[in-house]
């Protein structure tokens, strides 16, 4: 696993560089090393994934779900995330197990990447190892709170999913998904 | 605050019946001499990596390319043998799972010689590639 440390700092450092770049309010890399959460989780992530990949058990989500209480924001270790991955806020994010995750993806607050109803087998139990979580092409940006789920479901690359969307089904490259304003009412407080 | 002796006399009848649940209810405690991960070292190895990808930021301050590489490189040594113990601990966690005995005094060994990179012959650790999974 250390060895792959050098490996994991060229990544950090192109997280670090989307970070600034997608982050209006950053004033550089010192400030987003030392504060952003997003950061913590995906360095964690990083080195999680490591050991997850070599099999190791236990230790990769004793990792994951420390980092999950520290941040808010809950990796599995078995996500496969690209470079120049970007979380913006972080509070409530959740990426499960099987998702991909492919360069230069950014997502807000709230975002979950998560699975259907769960298949099960014959007898009951639960259906483990299939891919149940969906596959983000490059470039993706989704929006606080947008949930999309299911194994099957692809993110086409350069797509913008809008806050609070929920979707369970693929998307083309290059579309934008955002849900119908909800009508709002004004008065005057009593 | 002062203590309640009339309480405390009962303690012991207390701690009595939650160890008589450990055998009850076996589900949700590990009791034998080989232990699990140690949820606090792996957090420990989490942040000393940390320490390692971002030098200066987090711990150690005052750090330069002519001291960088001692600092680390301690960090580095520290993580080999932490991580490998925490790792080989898994895996035989992972063994008790399948039901293999690996608690056994034999085995115990094997485990600490594939920790050690010292193959024992009899070796059994998990299948796959444990050897790889060293730190």
């Amino acid at each position: 696993m250390l060895e792959s440390l050098p490996e994991i700092r060229r990544m950090l450092a192109h997280d670090v560089q989307a970070a600034f770049d997608g982050d209006p309010a950053s004033i550089g890399p010192d400030e987003i090393i030392f504060c952003y959460p997003g950061l913590e989780a995906i360095t964690v992530h990083r080195i999680a994934h490591q050991l997850y990949q070599q099999q190791v058990p236990l230790i990769p989500r004793i990792m994951s779900e420390w980092s999950h209480g520290q941040t808010g924001i809950d990796i599995h270790p078995g996500a496969r995330i690209g470079p120049s991955f970007f979380i913006d806020h972080g509070t409530g994010v959740v990426i499960g197990e099987t998702t991909e995750i492919e360069a230069n993806v950014k997502v807000y607050q709230g975002v979950t990447l998560g699975a259907l109803s769960f298949p099960k087998d014959g007898e009951g139990n639960l259906v483990r190892g299939t891919k149940r979580h969906p596959t983000i092409e490059e470039g993706v940006v989704i929006y606080a709170n947008a949930t999309v789920l299911g194994g099957d479901t692809i993110v086409g690359h350069h797509s913008v999913i809008g806050a609070s969307v929920s979707l369970t089904k693929s998307i083309p490259p290059n579309t934008v998904v955002t849900i119908d304003k909800p009508s709002l009412r004004f008065r005057e407080a009593s | 605050m002062a203590t309640d002796f009339r309480k405390k006399e009962a303690l012991s009848d207390l701690t009595d019946r939650i160890v008589d649940s450990y055998e009850e209810i076996g589900t949700i405690n590990h009791l034998g001499h080989c232990p699990l991960p140690n949820a606090q070292e792996v957090i420990s190895i989490v942040n000393d990596i940390k320490e390692v990808l971002y030098p200066g930021y987090r711990r150690r301050q005052n750090l330069h390319l002519g001291n960088v590489a001692y600092y680390v490189g301690d960090l580095i040594d520290s993580l080999h043998d932490r991580l490998t113990t925490q790792i080989a601990r898994s895996l035989r966690w992972a063994a008790d799972v399948r039901g293999e005995d690996t608690c056994s005094r034999e085995k115990i060994i094997d485990f600490e010689a594939a920790r050690t990179g010292e193959r024992h012959p009899d070796a059994r650790v998990a299948p796959g590639n444990p050897a790889d999974a060293r730190a």
